[in-house]
């Protein structure tokens, strides 16, 4: 039986590789890789970047 | 001219190493007048390693197995590849172990360990900054670590290191002074096999950490890619000289590879916590006790703490390292401490001692060999990086006072607390085990289990064997531990069901293994208090038919009153599929449990309580008579 943090990591890089796949953003597999083995640190980076390279929103 | 300038070099570098080992000395030395049997270290680890000493000459003096003893494990004995053999030191320190005795040979060693620690890294950081001070001050950070520090507790095998800052010493200087690939190959071959035979871990750790740097450089440091080709060859030679020169150790690992999974502890419960680089450990002057209630929540032990850095060195290395990050001389350091901290967080990363996350090491806790190897330790990389980082920063031109006091600012949180650096144990062995009492080549148990035996049967001139015990690896022992009884007996977790194991068992097991003497320690008042395990075990023994023969002060020796025949297989067999106490006793808690439930239910309710027992004792068949247990929940 996988611990915890195994099912944690493995869940979290599927929305990962999900969410950077429709959001476009480069190296998707990457990052959901490091999401995978450094859950703790990978998960908040890819947020950020996810915020950074978020497209402006429309006003109409 | 340049052989006097070198002479005078190297009479400066001897002069250093008498002033290292000389600190290291009068810092751990015993201020106390001690005895022979008195030893460095405050658990029974030590006592492992003064046997392993003194078990080369031994094996030598009566043509035994170097690696396969009888004297533990009784009668089946014990494979010594898989342990922490300490072969080179032993073989090194055979005539001494002959002269002085094994006690005083460890703790000679234990005693020369941070000296020569700090020497090591002193050299590589003298090759790399030509700069005294700055090298002085990189091997007294090496050398007093978090890590050695942790490790001086109570392991020789992990903290007698100086292989390891002597190999970078030795790849600096081969890249510096152009060294021909043989020159490199033969020192690092003799090393590396040397750090083999003190620590195979370190061994494998240490070549893992060398590839690994090799690549940080590679990647960071294009312009330095020539001379890291240059240095292949030597290094390739280095590591196959030293497979060569193991070759007959790494043989007999090889032959029981089946040991490794055995002996060696978990990588998840041997982890640095993410909390562990900023919170000080008791070992640390400042801070360590106010923070203890949080640090013992850290996995593993104190002797494993290495990771401590303290928060004024840590921002400082990240503002070092971040300010330089485009000079290789910083950035390659600044990435091995790096990775080597993160690699050290293990397979998960915990804060807390609670499991938080994945980390890198997952990718390789699970692989052969590699699972043998405790991340805890990685973290002496990232001090010896550390150290190599520092000696740069205050080897560069430009005002140094200053950095200077910066640094001992931050080195002062890593201060050593003086109430850990002196733990010096008296070993008491019982005088039945030393006065020839006991016939030679006895076989006998000694118990309760404080993993002392091995220091007792050195102490006794290995003049009996011990019958299924023997604290010289981990895990538990087969086919010792398929009896029920013995987590109970030898383990601290399970002593407290000691009055549920059956006598009868015990009088099996005993006879089984042809047990000769049992020798219960503890004074007087132990065996006179019933909640010791002292008592509890004559007690138990008394009822499996054993008699005690002699009484001391410090224990009590136990035969059998009438001579005990082996036991059929049938019958060992019908006790080994008998309950383990700790189970029976947990099954009497939950049943007990659930009675008392019943009972609180039926009260509030108004309903009668004989109703729902009947229909628990009916349907869940509970192992105790429901009537045997009295009152209730609230």
């Amino acid at each position: 039986m996988a611990s915890n943090a195994v099912w944690v990591a493995l869940i979290s890089a599927g929305f990962v590789y999900r969410d950077a796949t429709r959001q476009r953003l480069p190296r998707p597999l990457a990052w959901a890789g490091a999401v995978l083995i450094f859950w703790i640190v990978a998960l908040p980076c890819y947020l950020w970047q996810r915020h950074r390279h978020k497209p402006p929103a429309r006003l109409l | 001219m340049n052989v006097l300038k070198k002479s005078i070099r190297t009479s400066k570098h001897n002069l250093i190493l008498i002033v290292f080992i000389s600190i290291g000395y009068f810092f751990y030395a015993n201020p106390e007048q001690h005895s022979a049997s008195t030893y460095f270290g405050n658990t029974a680890d030590p006592l492992g390693f003064i046997w392993f000493l003194n078990w080369r000459l031994f094996a030598a003096q009566h043509h035994l197995p170097f690696f396969y003893t009888y004297f533990a494990d009784a009668p089946f004995g014990t494979d010594l590849a898989w342990t922490t053999n300490l072969l080179s030191l032993g073989l090194l320190t055979a005539p001494l172990v002959a002269k002085f005795g094994a006690f005083a040979v460890y703790n000679g060693l234990m005693l020369a360990a941070p000296g020569l620690a700090c020497w090591g890294a002193y050299l590589a950081g003298f090759e790399l900054t030509e700069d005294y001070p700055a090298a002085l001050v990189a091997g007294l950070v090496f050398g007093f670590s978090s890590y050695m520090l942790g490790q001086l507790l109570d392991h020789l095998n992990l903290c007698f290191i100086f292989a390891v800052p002597f190999c970078l010493w030795a790849c600096i200087a081969a890249a510096k002074h152009g060294w021909s690939k043989w020159r490199l190959g033969a020192l690092l071959g003799v090393a590396l096999a040397f750090q083999f035979g003190v620590s195979q871990e370190i061994f494998a750790s240490l070549v893992m950490f060398a590839a690994l740097a090799f690549m940080v450089i590679h990647v960071l440091h294009p312009a330095g890619r020539p001379v890291l080709r240059r240095l292949l060859p030597g290094m390739a030679m280095g590591l196959v000289l030293s497979l060569i020169l193991i070759s007959p150790v790494l043989w007999e690992m090889l032959r029981n590879y089946g040991d490794a999974g055995r002996n060696v502890a978990a990588a998840k419960n041997y982890s640095t916590d993410l909390l562990g680089f900023i919170i000080p450990t008791p070992l640390d002057w400042l801070g360590g006790n106010l923070l203890q209630p949080v640090t013992k929540l850290f996995q593993g032990n104190y002797a494993e703490e290495g990771a401590y850095i303290g928060l004024p060195l840590l921002i400082l290395l990240v503002r070092l390292v971040w300010r330089h990050r485009s000079d290789p001389r910083f950035a390659t350091p600044g990435a091995v401490a790096l990775l080597a901290a993160i690699l050290s967080l293990g397979p998960y990363a915990h804060v807390l001692g609670h499991e938080m996350s994945t980390a890198p090491w997952i990718l390789a806790f699970k692989l052969p060999f590699l699972k043998s190897m405790l991340p805890t330790r990685f973290m002496l990389y990232a001090w010896l990086a550390i150290a190599m980082l520092l000696a740069t920063w205050l080897a560069a031109p430009g005002q140094k006072y200053r950095r200077y006091a910066v640094l001992t600012f931050c080195l002062l949180f890593l201060a050593p607390s003086r109430a850990y650096d002196r733990n010096w144990t008296q070993l008491a062995t019982p005088t039945m085990l030393t006065d020839g009492t006991l016939p030679p080549d006895s076989r006998i148990l000694i118990l309760p289990e404080y993993f002392n035996e091995m220091g007792y049967q050195y102490e006794s001139g290995m003049k009996f064997s011990l019958a299924a015990q023997g604290y010289l690896t981990g895990g538990l022992p087969e086919p010792f531990a398929k009896w029920p009884l013995y987590r109970t007996i030898f383990l601290q977790k399970y002593q407290k069901y000691l009055p549920l194991v059956d006598p009868h068992m015990l009088a099996a097991f005993l006879a089984t293994y042809q047990v000769q003497y049992v020798v219960v320690t503890g004074d007087a008042a132990e065996f006179a208090d019933a909640r010791t395990q002292t008592a509890e075990l004559a007690v138990l023994l008394q009822q499996a038919g054993w008699a005690a023969v002699r009484t001391d002060a410090d224990s009590r020796l136990y035969h059998p009153a009438t001579p005990q025949a082996v036991p059929e297989g049938v019958q060992i067999a019908a006790y080994l599929h008998e309950q383990r106490p700790e189970n029976h006793a947990r099954e009497i808690d939950y049943e007990t449990y659930w009675v008392k439930a019943i009972r609180s239910l039926a009260s509030l309710t108004g309903l009668n309580a004989q109703t729902f027992l009947n229909f628990y004792v009916a349907y869940a068949h509970p192992p105790l008579p429901v009537d045997a247990i009295a009152g209730e929940l609230w």
